[in-house]
């Protein structure tokens, strides 16, 4: 899922200030799951501000033919238009709407999934992935380095040095791939990067 | 063949010693002279670290010419790959080679957040065992890590570090076959200040053609004991080193004690020499040196 949480009501009302009318604009994807911004949140959202004048949820917002169909009529009668959904939802409604303001409700963290009161980032979308080398535990994602040829000198009781509650990526990696006898997989150094395939911004063919 | 000093001595199995210069928080460069000073005579090469924890401090390739230029101390260039991608690591170590620096140390680096500028960007474009692999490349194949040809190709040897408190220190040792796959020539530990530790790591590279250089770093007062077990990952400071400096009325005098056997029991395993981080002590390498009686 894509992680989000919702901004800052200050700073929200800061934004929507200039507004006199505004309309809310939910995901029932990634933040609808995470409680962000389903149909709970928009008419909370909603009750909170005062001056909203349509709302409601748009089964994906990344996906712009459901954002073309699905979009409510009302919403022309509005300035400026609160989306509660990730980046991506954010970019195509301003893209779909584009003479209104497109405010985002909330900020955009990561691809990652809920673990007891966190949300924790497990993929980093780079686009040569090398999980089953890895005993399928990501080294790019879970190591604040990204390290690929095994632990660096950091360790603490087999935590980071980066946040000592986070277990180390590759100590996670050694433990499994040594019961599982598989530890030839990472007895061979693995080359640089590649960072054609993860630097911004990227466009990949294959779309159906 | 030898470039450099450092090499020349482990090549002749001799004891070798290696010591550390911490590069001022300033432009003063009369703080590297003076370290390299108290150094040299004492140790065969410094090394100059690159800005260690993420702290922002003067950058090491021009505290490594100063050393040499100036004071006459060999260097061994500590690099990271916390700040640099693998076009500036390049480009640094053309310059360094170009300014006569004959020893590299290839790096991983500690992450920005532990530092004095927490917000910044981590680099980390390459680890430590594919920055050793393109330095090998660039000093052993003549090309960059894109197979460009150097007009001139640095002449360094490439040495590594190494941890022997991770426990199990199974996956630290993988990672030096790798290094030394990868071209290390030497290693250097993080500090050791217990035998126990320094054995079994003897035993875990035993299969293994690498001289290992053991760091250790006198303990200057009882906090930074503490300081130093609680905050550097592995460390593991003895009861009976705790209880002596605990017990000392002269605490600069106990540790030189301490760090000299601790050199002693260094050259009697078997390893090929030590690294030392003074770390404030300069003045007392040395002392600590010659009442170990590891180079009589």
């Amino acid at each position: 899922m894509i992680v989000t949480k919702q901004k800052p009501m200050e700073e929200l009302l800061e934004i929507i200030k200039p507004y006199k009318k505004v309309a809310i604009m939910g995901c029932g994807g990634c933040a609808t799951v995470y409680e962000t911004g389903g149909r709970r949140q928009v008419s909370e959202l909603a009750s909170k501000l005062g001056n909203v004048v349509v709302s409601g949820v748009i089964p994906r917002l990344c996906s712009i033919e459901m954002v073309k169909t699905k979009m409510p009529r009302e919403i022309e009668g509005t300035a400026a238009i609160i989306v509660l959904s990730c980046g991506i939802g954010v970019q195509t409604v301003a893209e779909f709407l584009s003479e209104k303001v497109v405010i985002p409700g909330l900020d955009t963290f990561f691809m990652g999934r809920r673990e007891d009161n966190f949300f924790v980032e497990f993929c980093l979308g780079c686009g040569n992935c090398i999980l089953h080398t890895t005993g399928g535990i990501c080294p790019i994602a879970r190591c604040p380095k990204s390290m690929l040829n095994g632990p660096c000198g950091g360790v603490y009781d087999g935590k980071c040095e980066t946040d000592r509650t986070r277990d180390c990526a590759w100590m996670l990696i050694y433990s499994k791939l040594k019961s599982q006898t598989k530890l030839h997989l990472i007895r061979s150094a693995a080359a640089p990067k590649d960072f054609i395939k993860i630097a911004h911004t990227r466009k990949i063919g294959g779309a159906k | 063949m030898s470039f450099s000093n450092l090499m020349r001595s482990i090549e002749s199995k001799k004891f070798t010693i290696t010591g550390e210069i911490d590069p001022p928080k300033g432009a003063n460069r009369k703080v590297v002279v003076h370290q390299a000073k108290l150094l040299k005579g004492n140790v065969v090469a410094a090394n100059v670290t690159d800005n260690p924890l993420g702290i922002m401090l003067m950058g090491g390739l021009a505290c490594c010419a100063i050393m040499q230029n100036e004071v006459g101390l060999e260097a061994v260039y500590q690099v990271t790959c916390r700040d640099r991608n693998r076009i500036a690591l390049q480009s640094d170590i053309l310059g360094a080679a170009a300014l006569g620096i004959r020893n590299v140390l290839a790096l991983t680096g500690d992450h920005p957040s532990l530092g004095d500028h927490p917000q910044a960007k981590p680099v980390f474009d390459l680890d430590s065992v594919q920055l050793t692999a393109m330095l090998r490349k660039m000093v052993g194949e003549k090309t960059d890590l894109a197979g460009n040809k150097l007009n001139v190709a640095p002449e360094m040897h490439i040495g590594v570090a190494l941890s022997p408190g991770l426990s199990p220190i199974e996956p630290e040792i993988i990672k030096l076959e790798k290094k030394i796959k990868a071209g290390a020539e030497f290693a250097q530990t993080q500090v050791v200040y217990d035998i126990k530790v320094m054995e079994k790591l003897k035993d875990a590279i035993a299969h293994l053609d690498i001289p290992v250089l053991v760091g250790i770093a006198p303990l200057k007062s009882i906090g930074m004991a503490k300081f130093m077990a609680k905050n550097v990952p592995g460390v593991v400071i003895p009861k009976e080193i705790m209880e002596k400096l605990e017990k000392s009325k002269n605490i600069k005098e106990t540790t030189i004690e301490i760090t000299a056997e601790l050199l002693r029991d260094i050259k009697e395993i078997g390893f090929a020499g030590a690294h030392i981080m003074p770390v404030g002590m300069e003045d007392a390498v040395g002392e600590i040196i010659k009442r170990s009686g590891v180079r009589g």
